[in-house]
């Protein structure tokens, strides 16, 4: 038959090549011949072997030993016989469904004149919708084409998808060497013997904590956590997660004499006002353990260095150091306790304190951490001795200083360092002033309404010192305060205490007690109040006849009658009072030594009293505004005796 | 000079966080001592061909920090007593950095002992200025050697490394790059520890570092005596 195709076939060469010649010719190694292998065969056979087992093992080899033997002569072809003839099966059964397919009852379509000359009519099988009539058949032929399509295109999704999700379930398997690859890229790991040992200490940073900070990698195969084949093994020291907590709590003032402890009220701890933002950030389950671990260290060694520090430098007031627990009081009444707290790691713990009940100072603790990694830094940041046998480890100042002309306390000078207990003092001390201030600047800006108050904090602040700006204005008048100058106070708080800075350059100390402050505020407001008085006198045509902090005298304006004469305001027991000069009649003597007319200013006059609160006006200068330009018409009711 | 003079607050004892030990002791007076200080090194030298190798390797095993070039220009005087003894110091300045101080440095001899794990020496090390040349020649030294040591300076806690290669100027005073000719084709090595005479010995210190650096160097206590007593061969 024409359609019948030759097949070619050709068996695998399984030749080893033993040499290939130099001009190219190939020497191989001959397969072993059927007597080769059956030698080889029978000399494996154990028969000491067999005549021991029993019958049933016997029977068993047989039957095992019996297939393979069975057509030794077959076996190559025989497999290549089975795959030939399934595909010429296949073939034919493609060809069928071709056919049937095929079969159409129309008339063939006729031949198409385009068509080359010589070829052979071709059956086109129409299986897409191309050019033809439409018809029934051919529809049913489309619908079937279809229906075909979409299986073949069911089949090739069938196998990508499974192709994709394969490549998924690889990647998702957890393999050692990856994850030890992404470990290395946090923390440095070293082999020693057939261990894995890394470092989390802070050694390479400047640190030299004797403490232990190795930890161990352990190959899980089992991967009991997290499905995760890596598993670290921390010291037994930094399992426990370990934290500083610093609080500032109110004490009595003879706290530290105190014996009996058992009598200890309950200390209340003051507020802060800082709250540290949880990160949500969570790492893999180890990175997690060991950034744990690492965190542990480092608070240890702050600890240790505070206590190290604590029972070198004694300074007047005693600092306490009892086991876990450092205390001292800073102020009469308040006392700095910081505390290093442990507790057992267990992976997945949020936080380990409650947050609502235990309330710290987490400015201070994160300045503590700031003082640690300064020293560590300085430590390896040590300039290098040029030239090169001089000694190691001084400061440039300090080698320079062997030609300057220096003396030894100065000297002296440079080589001290503060330690850190010393700093975190200060710094809650200041911590605890700012907090004061805060406080009593805000009840003092609730109770008075009038003037106005506003209070500018710095957005960057120091550890020991900050600066607040604190200005006062009437309101509806500030342009009055303008003229003489805007009137504000800076306050500069320190660690003991407060400096005012009033506008006129007077400097006033304050300590540690927030009443002195509200006092120098207090005295400000009134001060500002006839201040601005004076600003708006000026507006309004009467003449300030004299002026001092606190105390003004004013003239009517010439331009206008005015029954009353000078108008004076002055402060007594911090408050305002306005006196009105009268006129009188001359009730009182003319005396005989003052024959000048131009004394009866002093004498004739009688100052009185005006109630200026019951005036209307929004405050004080509103008040006085009404009242001045009353004044210098006729005199209302307003005006009363003051017995 | 009192102690207590310093500081508000009546300090007893400076608490400082620094691990390289100073040379100053308190006493029971209460006052700032210097004590003899010591010495202690190992030597010994890589060609030139192996340095990049080892400073690859010191990069490794020293502190964290960047290794600091440096140039040195060294001038050892003596003087030759009534007695026969001759004295030696050396001045060394820094032609990196000239606005340092010059050092003036006197080292004693050499402290044998079998145990010893290295070489261990009195030494006094001073800044000073610089006419310290014209000084020592007023009071009789005459200048012996002089040469220049260019390298690199690596620290590892307490321990001083210094990889350097020797050179000398061709004619006295010019000490730029193409006027220097070099001693030797390869680099020495020094290994040292500076530290209090009788306190803590640093020499296992100093062994277990010379260990690590064993594929490419060999650190080893050189007896200066038997060096220039015979005559060795130039590399």
């Amino acid at each position: 038959m024409q359609n019948d195709v030759q097949l070619a076939i050709e068996g695998q060469k399984e030749c080893f090549i033993q040499e290939i010649a130099l001009n190219g010719q190939e020497t191989w190694i001959q397969p072993m011949s059927m007597s080769e292998q059956f030698g080889r065969a029978t000399q494996r056979i154990d028969f000491g072997k067999e005549l021991q087992d029993n019958n049933e093992v016997e029977v068993k080899k047989e039957v095992e030993a019996s297939p393979t033997k069975a057509e030794p002569k077959e076996n190559p072809w025989d497999e290549v016989r089975k795959s030939i003839f399934e595909a010429l099966t296949e073939v034919r059964v493609l060809h069928d469904v071709l056919a049937v397919l095929n079969h159409n009852t129309n008339p063939a379509p006729p031949a198409n004149p385009q068509q080359q000359p010589g070829q052979p009519p071709q059956k086109i099988l129409q299986l897409a919708s191309i050019s033809g009539p439409a018809s029934s058949s051919t529809e049913q032929l489309r619908a079937s084409s279809v229906a075909a399509k979409k299986k073949s295109f069911l089949l090739a999704s069938k196998v990508i998808k499974e192709g994709a999700e394969r490549l998924e379930r690889n990647e998702k398997q957890p393999d050692f060497h990856q994850e030890l690859q992404y470990l290395r890229q946090h923390y440095r790991l070293r082999r020693k013997g057939e261990k894995i040992l890394g470092d989390l200490s802070f050694r390479t940073a400047g640190s030299s904590y004797p403490a232990l900070g190795e930890f161990e990698v352990i190959r899980d195969a089992d991967c009991s956590r997290e499905n995760c084949p890596l598993k670290i093994r921390l010291p037994h020291e930094l399992q426990n997660m370990a934290w500083l907590s610093i609080k500032l709590v109110r004490c009595d003032i003879n706290d530290s004499l105190k014996v009996d402890l058992s009598k200890v009220t309950k200390e209340e701890t003051v507020s802060t006002y800082h709250h540290v933002i949880s990160t949500k950030y969570k790492q893999k389950g180890y990175l997690e353990e060991l950034r744990q671990a690492q965190h542990s260290l480092f608070t240890r060694e702050l600890f240790s260095q505070l206590c190290r520090e604590v029972s070198c430098y004694r300074p007047i007031v005693p600092i306490y150091m009892i086991g876990d627990h450092i205390s001292t009081q800073i102020f009469p009444d308040t006392k700095l306790i910081i505390e290093l707290c442990r507790k057992p790691f267990k992976a997945g713990d949020e936080m380990p304190f409650d947050r609502s009940s235990e309330r710290r100072w987490f400015c201070l603790e994160q300045h503590l951490t700031k003082l640690l990694r300064e020293h560590h830094a300085a430590s390896k940041s040590c300039p290098a001795p040029h030239p090169t046998i001089a000694t190691m480890g001084m400061t440039k100042k300090q080698r320079i200083a062997a030609t300057k002309p220096y003396n030894l306390p100065r000297i002296e000078r440079m080589r001290k360092t503060v330690p850190m207990i010393h700093k975190i003092i200060e710094a809650a001390k200041h911590a605890e002033l700012l907090r004061r201030v805060e406080e009593e600047l805000d009840s003092i800006a609730k109770e008075i309404a009038e003037p106005n108050i506003h209070i500018h904090w710095p957005i960057i602040q120091n550890p020991v010192h900050t600066s607040i700006k604190v200005h006062f204005s009437v309101a509806g008048y500030e342009m009055c305060t303008k003229q003489f100058g805007m009137h504000s106070m800076l306050l500069n708080v320190g660690i003991n205490g407060c400096t005012a800075i009033q506008r006129d350059g007077n400097i006033v100390e304050l300590g540690t007690d927030t009443a002195e402050m509200r006092r120098v505020i207090e005295g400000e407001l009134l001060s500002l109040q006839v201040a601005c008085l004076a600003g708006l006198v000026r507006i309004i045509d009467w003449t300030v006849l004299s002026s001092s902090k606190g105390c003004l005298l004013l003239a009517p304006p010439s331009s206008s009658q005015s029954i009353t004469g000078r108008v004076s305001v002055r402060t007594e027991n911090r408050k305002i009072r306005v006196y009105i000069e009268e006129k009188t009649t001359n009730s009182t003597p003319s005396s005989d030594l003052l024959l000048d007319p131009k004394w009866k200013v002093l004498t004739d006059n009688e100052w009185r009293e005006v109630d200026w609160e019951k005036l209307a006006g929004a405050n004080f200068v509103g008040k006085m505004d009404l009242m001045l330009s009353c004044l210098c018409k006729a005199v209302t009711d307003k005006v009363h005796n003051n017995p | 000079m009192n102690s207590g003079k310093m500081g508000a607050a009546g300090l007893d004892q400076e608490i400082g966080y620094n691990p390289i030990l100073t040379a100053t002791v308190k006493n029971e007076q209460g006052v700032r001592d210097v004590g003899t200080l010591s010495e202690y090194s190992l030597q010994g030298s890589v060609k030139d061909e192996f340095v990049e190798d080892v400073k690859n390797r010191l990069r490794g095993l020293c502190d964290n920090v960047e290794c600091e070039p440096f140039i040195d220009h060294e001038i050892s005087y003596s003087l030759q007593s009534s007695s026969g003894n001759a004295v030696t110091m050396r001045v060394s300045r820094s032609l990196a950095q000239s606005k340092m101080p010059w050092q003036l440095k006197y080292v004693g001899a050499l402290e044998t002992g079998k145990n010893k794990s290295c070489l261990m020496r009195n030494q006094v090390t001073v800044g000073c200025s610089e006419n310290v040349t014209s000084f020592l020649t007023e009071l009789g030294f005459r200048a012996d050697t002089e040469f220049l040591s260019k390298g690199y300076l690596y620290r590892k806690g307490r321990i001083k490394v210094v990889l350097s290669k020797l050179c000398k100027m061709k004619e006295p005073g010019q000490h730029q790059e193409q006027n220097l000719l070099p001693l030797t084709k390869s680099h020495l090595v020094e290994v040292s520890v500076t530290t209090l005479t009788g306190g803590e010995d640093p020499g296992p210190d100093l062994k277990h570092f010379a260990e690590m650096l064993k594929p490419q160097v060999k650190l080893t206590k050189v007896d200066h005596r038997e060096i220039q007593s015979h005559t060795r061969p130039n590399f």
